[in-house]
């Protein structure tokens, strides 16, 4: 699991490149608690280059939602592949995360 | 003259006839008649010259000397000279001339070529010719037919031989002859005899004519009397019976032949003739009758049997049609669809039914009693046709509802034994092999009630499953059976078979037998079901080469697989999951599955193993948890098994998958997913364990399904 980042004005573009599992999720839930104590209120995940997620990875990004939505901020998905969309239909998540094509677009969104 | 009557035919043909043979017969008569006459002339005349030279002998022999010792002279003109004598030539010719005078109708005259008297020499052709034959053959007279005078003469001209000294002499010395140097014997003239013949080929001519006439007169009396007489004989017995039969011909079958013979000159060939005809009329009338009522009483029965035909074809083709309709209720009883399981790859089935008759006895099935276990039956009924066809259905469906209930394949048999037996009037029973085939470990439960023992065939083995054993089911209300088990290795073929395929004679009443069956068998140990019991029956027939199949044949091929697999036992820490997950890719890359498909499976496995491990022990020690995947043609399943604390997650309540982020609960999910994803999931718990099954079909399009039908329906 590789994690990087990049800022688009004001929001900050996480992408992410492998399995996102319960050996991987702890790292990423990690990574995202800095970002949002580092005072970052805009996330993308761009999964263009995810593989894979388990429950544990929708849980680590519930976490973070809930955290940025109580400062007000919000976090975005982009890019996903078909059968982790799927993951992310049957979990429900599609109703609290919105997900666009690309991380561009993500990122023109989050801002706006 | 094709429409003359026979007699004018005769008539025609004899008259013409008659006449040539009568002038021929004639003519050549006549010709004969000539020859005749010339033959008897030439022969009167020899008589004359004999007499004439023998008188003229006598004169120079008697007469002449004695004038010579009276001083006599000799001479043609002795009428002048006194003391003078006639020569013997004057006196032969004088008394010739004499002859000729007296009309006795020949005349005599002595020539010479060298005569002393002129008037003797030869005058015309005949007398040349005739001296110049005699020179060269003196003894033959010289004959001709010629005409003198206007008569029709025979002239016959004979050698005048110098017959004494006196002659040679006298002429020799004659002062009036030509020639002085005859010798004796000298041919010194010839003496010719003329005889006129008109007269007697006048007579000839008459007796011809009167011989013919007599001969024509006589054949046209005989032509008559023959004519008459066939008239009598034959003209008119055949007009007679000719009319009759035009008569015959004419009339109505039913009327009453003439028995009466007509008058005829009885005892000849055509009152024989027209006797056979009377009896012939009258025989062909009565066979002409006879077959007439014949004819009539045939058409009736023609008819009667018509109807009674079409009775028996119109029954016959309604029970050939209720055959057919039963013969095609009966196949359908049985599992005709192949292959009849498709998504199960773990195992091949095909079987196949040829009865003797329309109906059957024999019968084959196969049924999945739950998703491990696959029955597979065989038997064959006593008998054949339509009561071994009845008793077969009831057999066969007595079979499967029991063997769907049975625990063994020996207590189904017992059972089914039991319902049979009670109310087996007829005394039939049926000998039935039932096998279990445990579809994960290709273990092989099964029983035998009297019937053919099985082989089990694959590339390193022929083996019969079990000994001949038990009793036909249907015989003994209390038979027993046993429950036996033998392994079949993945690629291994069950084959079932009843003894139609055994016993099948060929035209020499051979058995096709086992030992041929395990031969064939062995050839064909790479072959699938279709084509293993395809090829073996083609063998049969082929065997068989044209025998009446007297038995049915029936055969059943069951091939295992060992199922695609995957049995992965983890100990409880989370990095085994890594290894679960590069296991599942590998076995997806092994056997084409779908990335969407692995990833549910591989997202399931994930979710239940991390629940496991993490929540799952209520010690820290180590623990296996197993995880089995199988691919059964189309249909991915998987089992996970651990020793945890019992744990249905089946139990788990539906998470919130509405509410709104903050008030989203976190967790519960993992289970969710799962249910989702899969197609069923089940939980057991068993010795202590649990298990938790799940499967799903790919998204892959099913394989098609086909019917390839039985060889019954060829």
């Amino acid at each position: 699991m590789e994690i990087t980042e990049r800022k688009v004005g004001k929001v900050c573009v996480v992408g992410l490149n492998g399995r996102l599992d319960s050996g991987t999720s702890d790292s990423l839930a990690q990574r995202l608690h800095q970002l949002i104590d580092g005072g970052e209120r805009h996330l993308v995940i761009d999964g263009g280059t995810l593989d894979y997620i388990s429950s544990t990875g929708l849980r680590v990004l519930l976490v973070a939602a809930k955290r940025l939505k109580a400062v007000e901020g919000k976090i975005v998905l982009s890019s996903l592949k078909p059968h982790i969309l799927e993951v992310f239909e049957i979990a429900g998540f599609k109703s609290i995360f919105p997900i666009y094509a690309t991380a561009d677009q993500a990122a023109q969104q989050s801002s706006g | 003259m094709a429409n003359w009557r026979i007699g004018t035919k005769l008539l025609v043909l004899t008259v013409p006839l008659i006449a040539v043979a009568t002038l021929l017969a004639t003519w050549t008569l006549h010709r004969l008649n000539a020859e005749r006459l010339q033959e008897k002339l030439k022969g009167r005349a020899q008589s004359i010259a004999n007499q004439v030279m023998a008188d003229r002998q006598y004169y120079g022999a008697v007469v002449v000397p004695r004038v010579s010792e009276l001083q006599g002279s000799l001479g043609a003109d002795y009428r002048d000279v006194h003391g003078r004598f006639p020569l013997p030539a004057t006196f032969v010719r004088e008394v010739s001339e004499q002859i000729a005078r007296s009309g006795d109708g020949y005349i005599t005259r002595l020539i010479s070529p060298w005569p002393i008297n002129k008037e003797m020499g030869p005058n015309d052709a005949f007398e040349t010719d005739g001296f110049a034959s005699l020179a060269h053959s003196p003894g033959d007279p010289f004959v001709r037919t010629d005409t003198v005078e206007g008569r029709s003469v025979i002239r016959v001209l004979m050698a005048d031989v110098a017959s004494s000294t006196s002659c040679v002499s006298c002429h020799n010395a004659h002062p009036q002859s030509p020639k002085r140097d005859f010798h004796l014997y000298d041919v010194m003239g010839g003496l010719e005899v003329i005889i006129p013949m008109d007269q007697y080929l006048a007579e000839s001519r008459q007796d011809m004519a009167m011989a013919l006439g007599g001969g024509l007169v006589l054949c046209f009396l005989v032509l008559g009397i023959v004519s008459i007489g066939t008239q009598w004989t034959v003209t008119r017995p055949l007009a007679h019976i000719a009319e009759r039969m035009a008569q015959f011909m004419r009339q109505q079958p039913d009327e009453q032949v003439s028995a009466q013979t007509p008058a005829l000159p009885r005892g000849d060939e055509a009152a024989y003739l027209a006797q056979s005809f009377s009896k012939m009329a009258s025989v062909i009338r009565s066979q002409q009758t006879a077959l007439q009522e014949a004819n009539v009483s045939l058409e009736q029965r023609v008819q009667e049997r018509t109807a009674e035909l079409r009775r028996t074809t119109a029954e016959k083709e309604r029970i050939g049609s209720e055959l057919r309709i039963a013969s095609e209720i009966q196949k359908s009883i049985l599992p005709r669809t192949f292959p009849p399981f498709p998504d199960r790859a773990d195992f091949e089935i095909y079987a196949t039914t040829i009865p003797a008759l329309e109906m059957g006895g024999d019968f084959y099935d196969f049924f999945l009693i739950d998703d491990k276990r696959l029955g597979v039956v065989i038997a064959d009924v006593s008998g054949k046709g339509v009561p071994a066809a009845i008793f077969m259905a009831v057999s066969r469906s007595l079979l499967k509802a029991t063997a769907l209930a049975s625990v063994s394949p020996s207590a189904c048999l017992e059972h089914v034994n039991r319902l049979l037996c009670p109310d087996n009037d007829s005394a039939m029973f049926v000998t039935v092999f039932y096998g279990i085939l445990h579809t994960e470990s290709g273990e092989l439960e099964f029983s035998n009630g009297g019937h053919n023992v099985p082989y089990i065939i694959g590339h390193d083995r022929i083996v019969p499953v079990g000994q001949p054993a038990g009793t036909a089911l249907g015989i003994v209300d209390d038979a027993r059976y046993h429950t036996n088990r033998m392994s079949i290795n993945a690629g291994e073929t069950l084959v079932l078979y009843t003894d139609g395929v055994t016993e099948a004679m060929d035209t020499h009443g051979s058995l096709f037998s086992t030992p041929r069956f395990e031969q064939t068998l062995q050839r064909l140990v790479d072959q699938r079901p279709f084509d293993l019991l395809t090829r073996l029956v083609e063998d049969v027939h082929a065997f068989a080469s044209g025998a009446v199949q007297a038995d049915d044949i029936t055969l059943l091929a069951l091939q295992y697989r060992r199922p695609a697999l995957i049995e992965l036992t983890l100990v409880n820490r989370s990095s085994e999951l890594q290894r679960l997950a590069s296991e599942l890719e590998r076995f997806a890359q092994n056997h084409r599955i779908p990335e969407p498909d692995i990833h549910a499976f591989s997202l399931s496995l994930d979710e239940l193993v991390t629940n496991t491990i993490a929540y799952g022990y209520d010690d820290q020690g180590p623990h296996e948890i197993r995880v089995r995947l199988t691919l059964a043609n189309g249909r991915l399943s998987a089992e996970v098994e651990d020793d945890g604390r019992p744990f249905n997650p089946l139990t788990a309540p539906q998470p919130d998958l509405t509410s709104a982020v903050e008030d989203r609960p976190v967790g519960g999910l993992g289970i969710h997913l799962v249910r989702s994803l899969m197609d069923h999931v089940d939980y057991r718990r068993e010795s202590g364990k649990n298990h938790l099954m799940m499967r799903k079909q790919l998204s892959t399009v099913a394989q098609p399904k086909t019917k390839a039908g039985n060889h019954g329906d060829h």
